[in-house]
């Protein structure tokens, strides 16, 4: 079996300060990682070089907060994250992170219940709100088995809280570790979908969209909701064909009873990251599109192009049997939100208050809070 | 064998005991490696002649007055001879005239070849500090000539005041793999390591291309690198070689002769018709927007002076900005007259429905 890291190193501090067993880290690891040794992160700076290395780390400082997308200028779905991984095993050629990134090492904090503890905190002070708390900010929820396994005491944790759904998101397929936790269907394990031409061009490493479908299966057979994911949409030729298929493929295998919600987002970066695209991917057709540059500094399709997309998209899903689902565009303009919905959120607050209706609506088992739009929309004049 | 010590590691030795054939190293000579050539004496005559390059005339004319102030780069060769490492020119003009001694730097030992990579590095220090194209260059030059890649780690990296890592050097080697012209123009125009860096990321026909119609352009670094970043990503786009692009996408037609044109087109000219055409093949639907949008507001302009109508050219916001200037109130009556007629309404409110769909 291949080597899936060229070295683990576990932080003195987890042992130490966080009282971590060594029992606890080969648990963590599992049995095919077993060579690890106690050192402080080697804080690599190469970013494929990063990917190789797991860190196994203490939570240091607070990991809670409003997704740093946001922007007030834009609708955006204001979810939550708690960042207890930094950087991720896949390559996507778009990936923001091989920009940001200063510490490339893939890093995972092993102290889950110090995590939990932030988030219950943070929680309780809004009971009446439903949060969605995502883990992918920096790296994919699921990406390897340590991440996985980390993410199961996660799932478990979640179980016990009224207000909050957690949000794994993945490219891959890794769901096994989660299959019979309790999870009190609380968790959200979500896909990010892109059709197979794509996905075997630009997301390096990751699972092929057959294999997603069937780990979708399997989750929403242990009862897990499922999250869609269709961002980043890219335009490439014949994409209306191919998304048209892929939504297919997905809604062919399980029922949009089993889907919370739907994402669609175009293709974005900004002007910085096009450089980073163009020199370490060469081959990568991504970043000759026709792209303008938006409000918040991202290069993105035109207007009128992605108004087309999310047509188009949107139409397939309606044709698949998903118009019963929520679904929502992921960092847009007000007005392009007007060209593509019939009756579209006019603000944050109110599209955050729209995902609490439709999941105590279509999910009325979960006993979640009533949503009362007045608050949602106060709690977003904050922001 | 005549030896005279010139200065510290400098001596003088007899041009005939040096010899040019095989010779390994020449940085000055645009770091080329010689190949096998064997030291031919100019002749008083020759070193006049047409056929030499003004910079060699040039040379020669400061030899003449001056001598030779800079030594020879000479490596010993075994059984009292030497073997030249830098100063062809130099050797040919002394054998040319007769000269019983020239004066050399003398690498002796084991580590010949690191000895002169260090020596030349320490000679060119500061063209090397100041130009990352030409670092690039040097670096190459050390590699080819046997510095091998732990000792140019090592050593090398941080003689160039670059970090001694290995991922330094390898970005070295991507920009030193341009084609030699642009690596020269960009030594020429003191173009960046970032800038450098990403050009070695373009396809390379595509950077020979450029190059071979540098005359025809009015090239500056940014210009430059607007048209070579658009030509690649047309070409990626639409899965396009060079050739096809240039000649599908209406480009080769502006480096043809002039022919029928009633005056030269001059490189400033063609450069921006270069950059328009490309600037409506990269855009085609913001480009095919605005031409529709160009038409609607000449159609509700006209005739109304002082009244200017723009949009936000990436069309991400759907609104006109009109703005009229107003000196006396007769102008604002004139101007809210005229626009008011149901023609420029239309036309305003065709241009708004253009905005939108």
């Amino acid at each position: 079996m291949k080597k899936e890291f060229s070295g683990i190193t576990v932080d003195p501090e987890l042992l130490s300060v966080a009282n971590i067993t060594v029992e606890q880290v080969d648990a963590l690891l599992g049995p095919d990682q077993s060579a690890w040794k106690i050192a402080p992160s080697p804080r690599l700076d190469d970013y494929r070089e990063g990917k190789r290395h797991l860190h196994i780390d203490c939570k240091r400082g607070e990991l809670f907060h409003l997704c740093a997308s946001l922007d007030t200028r834009y609708i955006c779905c204001s979810t939550h994250v708690a960042a207890h991984v930094s950087n991720c095993p896949f390559e996507c050629t778009y990936c923001f992170l091989q920009n940001y990134l200063t510490d490339t090492t893939l890093t995972l904090v092993a102290n889950v219940q110090a995590v939990l503890h932030e988030i219950e905190a943070g929680i309780r002070q809004q009971p009446w709100r439903l949060f969605r708390i995502g883990t992918w900010e920096l790296g994919d929820s699921l990406g390897t088995g340590p991440i996985a396994t980390s993410a199961r005491r996660l799932v478990e944790g979640f179980s016990g809280f009224p207000n909050a759904l957690l949000k794994l998101r993945t490219k891959g397929a890794l769901v096994e570790p989660l299959l019979d936790a309790d999870h009190g269907g609380r968790t959200v394990i979500s896909w990010t979908v892109n059709p197979d031409e794509f996905i075997s061009r630009e997301e390096i490493g990751t699972a092929p969209l057959s294999r997603r479908i069937r780990a979708m299966k399997q989750a929403a057979e242990a009862g897990y909701l499922i999250g869609l994911h269709f961002d980043p949409m890219v335009q490439f030729d014949g994409w209306q064909e191919a998304y048209k298929r892929c939504v297919q493929q997905i809604f062919e295998t399980i029922s949009p009873k089993d889907v919370c919600w739907i994402s669609i987002g175009a293709l974005r970066f900004n002007p910085e990251m096009k450089r980073k695209i163009e020199i370490n991917y060469p081959r990568s057709r991504i970043t000759a599109q026709e792209m303008v540059l938006g409000d918040d500094n991202k290069l993105r399709y035109v207007r009128p192009v992605r108004v087309e997309m999310y047509r188009h998209l949107i139409g397939c899903l309606i044709e698949a049997g998903a118009g019963c689902c929520l679904i929502y565009l992921c960092m847009e303009r007000p007005n392009v939100w007007q060209a593509v919905f019939e009756d579209p959120p006019l603000s944050i607050g109110e599209l955050d208050y729209r995902f609490a209706v439709s999941l105590k609506r279509r999910f009325p088992g979960l006993d979640l809070p009533d949503p009362v739009l007045d608050r949602y929309l106060t709690a977003a004049e904050g922001v | 064998m005549v030896m005279k010590n010139c200065y510290r590691s400098h001596l003088e030795v007899e041009p005939g005991l040096i010899v040019a054939e095989d010779s390994p190293f020449s940085f000055s000579g645009r770091m080329q490696r010689l190949e096998r050539f064997a030291a031919k004496p100019a002749t008083p005559g020759s070193i006049d002649s047409e056929e030499h390059e003004p910079s060699i005339r040039i040379l020669y004319q400061s030899l003449d007055s001056s001598g030779i102030l800079s030594p020879l780069l000479v490596a010993e060769a075994g059984a009292g001879g030497y073997l030249l490492v830098d100063g062809l020119k130099r050797l040919q003009w002394a054998q040319g005239k007769g000269l019983e001694l020239v004066p050399v730097h003398l690498f002796q030992g084991k580590n010949l070849v690191m000895d002169v990579i260090f020596y030349l590095a320490h000679e060119h220090s500061i063209a090397l500090l100041d130009s990352p194209a030409l670092r690039a260059l040097f670096i190459r030059f050390a590699i080819d000539c046997g510095l091998d890649r732990q000792q140019a780690v090592n050593h090398l990296l941080p003689l160039l005041s670059l970090s001694s890592h290995a991922s330094v050097l390898e970005k070295h080697l991507k920009i030193a793999a341009l084609p030699d012209p642009l690596l020269w123009f960009c030594v020429e125009k003191g173009i960046s390591f970032r800038r450098c860096l990403n050009l070695a990321s373009f396809d390379r026909h595509l950077l020979d291309w450029l190059m071979a119609r540098r005359d025809q352009l009015h090239l500056t670094a940014s210009i430059m690198e607007e048209i070579i970043s658009a030509m690649n990503e047309l070409m990626k786009r639409d899965d396009l070689s060079i050739e096809e692009l240039v000649s599908k996408g209406g480009i080769e037609v502006l480096f043809q002769q002039d022919g029928a044109a009633s005056r030269p087109v001059s490189s400033a000219e063609r450069t921006s018709m270069l950059r328009q055409v490309l600037r409506e093949l990269r855009y085609p639907v913001l480009s095919s927007i605005t031409m529709e949008l160009s038409a609607l507001r000449q159609k509700a302009c006209a005739g109304v002076p002082g009244v200017e109508i723009s949009w936000d050219n990436t069309l991400e916001h759907e609104h006109l900005d009109i703005r009229f200037r107003v000196q006396e109130i007769s102008d604002l009556r004139r101007f809210l007259d005229q626009l008011g007629q149901q023609d420029r309404i239309s036309a305003v409110s065709a241009m708004l429905e253009r905005l939108k769909a």
